[in-house]
């Protein structure tokens, strides 16, 4: 006790120098970040006095165009702001160190040493500027990983100059709120299992919160990876899979001077808004400014310009609610054909097959007399270099009549000055009326020029499935799936109507970008990508085409997909579209989300024998709730929403299969409970009673989950049991599941 | 620079002021200049700036700044 009491006493006078330290470096930047908003200003009325540009719009860019501009947009203010964010950040990073400047304390000594140097980890690094001593160092730092790798004895960590060997003799733990020390253990590890059971026995938060304090060894070592070019992960539902990879992007931006990225370097692609809005606050939260965050189909609409892009969650809901089963059927094999890498090997013969099949060549006059033949702008077209774009062989074709035409140009003007002489009219003016019937002629001209030698891509796509026999004979050694003709028959159809289908757009964008390239986001070091199971080896193929030199952290769990199934060889075909020097897939078994009890029950949905490692935690037994009506049924759902609120939980969803199923209960239950209805593309913090269709719930997690309809008719196929394991595994402590009629024989 | 003499070629031909011309002034629209206007600015363009404008080119000239974005790349293209 009285070496506690010691302990204590230094932990606390240590915690108050350390405040000490930091509240001095805050006033000095506060003094410099005033300086520094004096100094924007300036630049600020300057440039509006000389430049259109509004700052107010650049700098509130919501859409991704906008923010490739923004990185490529360089000026004076531009650069001053950056430097009074790089202040503002610092502020808020010692505000921060103030309140709780660490949460452990590593006591590492070296191999060739004998006295144990106190290493205390936070969020961020202090250092003492005179003395250089560092009282805090950054989680992210290299010694920093011996805490999250190695319990007390021997240890190592890579330091720049290589691998640093020793002991640690301490490993010691902090809750520290406001600047007072709360408590303190020396961690072993049933301690720290105790510590950890207790933080996920909390209520969930409305946003996403950061683990630094208990990354796991295996979540560590993908945080921490600076070699793999294709980092793929499939982690089972609440191993922390999206959080890993937020950490892991915190740590990009902070590791090594040179090969540091920043935030416009980096591109997060999202399943939907909401959950794009429950991630936002991780990167703040760790000091790092936040990252440009997009949903697939912003990608698609910056490669196509067309008005009506259906959606996923639109192409989900149309496919789950319909009431024909073989059409449902026929939606999933035409979604799985099209985003497959036999769709692209067939776009890519047709591609192939443009130049001397589908481009409308014809003959060219000028001057009264053949220019050039359709057969010979064919003939060129077909030697051409296949090594360049096909757009870029359309701009040569184009420059190449163009120059014919101009070495003709004067002979033209010289004969059409004449016939102006000869009409009346024009005496004074035969100059300017001869040029412009050669401007008017020449219009013509261009435009039937530019018929073949500009691609209308979406006429394009037409066309391939316009007949079937040419279709099949670019398929012919491809494996197709049976429906194929329907398929074809279905897409013909939905290509005559106005707007794209979900499975047509990334199949129109591949066309696009296959034939004229892309160039505006090449600057992308790194691209994370959640839920990864939902996209498709076409939406990777895209990604690969507009992103060539990123390199990639993909994760996802092949258990939790709509709508398909798959296996972890969907990581193969990704490996094998991104093609990188580099890649690997890590395997994260341990769930950390829900209680024992719900997590057992969740697994009877996956096949049998499928084992997930679960964090120790009880809770009560997830129960199915029935009633003889529905009326009654939704008295027992009220009542189950007052439970949990009794039970003090913050979060609570009520999960619906659509978003049909979800309205309904909404303006069954609105008078009932304080409920708020969630539907596509919205966004909102995860506080209160919600009513959501399932596939808004993915990536999300709630203190409660209460899942509606549970009876045959909603959940019979396998595809549902899929849809199942999801909306069960959204639940952190209690879980319960309700139907009237016949129970779901998944159940 | 390119932009007041292509506005003073214009107001010429349309017997206009040339500060009533900005950027965003429409060929046809705003001075009602019809096709001989156009081919006139064409003309008075290219000597001006010693520069050739192909014809097929004219279509794409809707407003006065188009004109000068033109002028500009021929000239830059030359040198």
């Amino acid at each position: 006790m009285d070496s506690y009491l010691e302990d204590r006493d230094y932990e606390e006078k240590r915690l108050n120098l350390t405040i000490a330290v930091a509240t001095a470096q805050l006033s000095a930047a506060r003094l410099r970040s005033q300086e520094k908003m004096a100094s924007i200003i300036a630049a600020k009325k300057e440039l509006m006095e000389d430049s259109s540009h509004s700052i107010s719009n650049l700098w509130s860019a919501d859409g991704f165009d906008q923010l490739v501009e923004l990185s490529q947009y360089a000026n004076p203010v531009s650069h001053k702001i950056a430097q009074y964010e790089m202040e503002s950040n610092k502020i808020l990073l010692l505000e921060k160190m103030i309140d709780s400047p660490y949460f452990a304390r590593i006591d590492f000594i070296l191999d060739e040493s004998s006295a144990a140097r106190k290493v205390y980890i936070g969020l961020s690094s202090l250092k003492d500027d005179k003395s250089r001593e560092m009282y805090v160092f950054d989680w992210r730092s290299p010694i920093a990983s011996v805490f999250y790798r190695f319990g007390t004895g021997k240890a190592f960590y890579q330091a720049p100059a290589g691998k640093i060997t020793g002991q640690v003799s301490l490993k010691r733990q902090y809750e520290i709120k406001q600047g007072k020390l709360e408590y303190f253990f020396d961690a072993d590890v049933q301690i720290i299992d105790q510590f950890l059971r207790n933080l996920l026995s909390q209520n969930a938060s409305p946003k996403m919160k950061t683990i630094v304090e208990t990354i796991q060894r295996e979540q560590d070592v993908i945080i921490r990876d600076m070699e793999i070019d294709l980092m793929m992960v499939q982690g089972v539902a609440g191993s922390g899979k999206t959080s890993v990879a937020l950490h892991r992007v915190a740590y990009l931006m902070y590791q090594g001077l040179s090969s540091r990225l920043s935030h416009n370097d980096i591109l997060v692609i999202s399943p939907n808004t909401l959950f794009e809005r429950y991630i936002s606050n991780v990167l703040p939260q760790l000091g790092e400014s936040n990252v440009n965050s997009i949903i697939f189909e912003e990608i698609l609409r910056s490669v196509l310009p067309i008005e009506h892009l259906q959606t996923r969650n639109q192409f989900w809901e149309g496919m789950l609610c319909d009431d024909d089963p073989e059409y449902r059927n026929l939606l999933k094999c035409s979604a799985k054909f099209k985003g497959s890498t036999q769709f692209m090997e067939i776009l890519q013969s047709f591609i192939n097959d443009l130049p001397n099949r589908w481009i409308d060549y014809s003959d060219v006059y000028y001057d009264g007399k053949i220019l050039v033949s359709r057969q010979l702008l064919k003939d060129k077209m077909i030697k051409a270099n296949k090594a360049s774009l096909l757009k870029t062989r359309l701009e040569r074709l184009e420059n190449h009549i163009l120059e014919l035409v101009h070495q003709q140009r004067q002979g033209r003007m010289e004969k059409l000055e004449k016939y102006i002489m000869r009409q009346s009219g024009y005496e004074f003016e035969v100059e300017a009326a001869a040029r412009m019937l050669s401007i008017h002629e020449s219009t013509v001209l261009i435009k039937q020029i530019r018929k073949f030698t500009e691609l209308d891509h979406l006429e394009l796509y037409r066309r391939l499935f316009s007949n079937k026999d040419y279709f099949h004979s670019l398929a012919q050694d491809l494996e197709l799936p049976d429906c194929i003709d329907d398929i074809i028959d279905l897409t013909c159809k939905n290509l005559k109507k106005d707007g794209l289908n979900y499975d047509d757009a990334p199949a129109l964008a591949f066309l696009k970008l296959e034939t004229q390239g892309y160039t505006d986001y090449q600057g992308i070091k790194q691209v994370v990508i959640d839920e990864a199971q939902d996209y498709n080896p076409i939406h990777y193929a895209i990604l690969n085409s507009m992103f060539p030199k990123a390199r990639y952290t993909v994760v996802g769990d092949v258990d939790q997909t709509i709508g398909k199934q798959e296996d972890v060889s969907f990581y193969e075909q990704i490996a094998e579209i991104f093609d990188k020097k580099k890649s690997t897939l890590v395997t994260l078994e341990q769930s950390f989300r829900c209680t024992n009890e719900i997590l057992t029950y969740s697994t009877r949905f996956l096949d049998p024998g499928f084992e997930v490692n679960n964090f120790n935690r009880k809770g009560d037994t997830p129960a199915v709730v029935t009633a003889p009506s529905r009326p009654a049924l939704d008295n027992l759902i009220v009542a189950e929403c007052a439970t949990c609120k009794e039970m003090d939980y913050k979060s609570i969803a009520l999960i619906c299969k659509t978003e049909q199923d979800a309205v309904a209960l909404y303006e069954r239950l609105a008078a009932q409970i304080d409920a708020k209805l969630i539907t596509s593309d919205m966004a909102t913090d995860l506080s209160g009673v919600f009513i959501l269709p399932l596939y808004m719930a993915k990536g999300l997690e709630f203190d409660a989950v209460l899942v509606s309809d549970v009876d045959k008719d909603h959940y019979q196929s396998e595809d549902d049991k899929n849809l199942l394991y999801i909306a069960c595994t959204r639940a952190l402590h209690r879980l319960n599941l309700f139907y009237s009629g016949e129970i779901s024989p998944l159940l | 620079m390119v932009f007041e003499k292509v506005a003073q070629i214009l107001a010429e031909i349309m017997d206009c002021d040339s500060e009533d011309i900005g950027p965003e002034t429409e060929l046809t629209v705003d001075y009602g200049s019809n096709a001989i206007d156009i081919a006139k600015l064409v003309i008075e363009c290219e000597k001006k700036f010693k520069i050739t404008i192909y014809d097929e080119d004219v279509y794409t000239f809707r407003t006065v700044s188009d004109v000068v974005e033109y002028v500009e790349k021929m000239r830059s293209g030359r040198s």
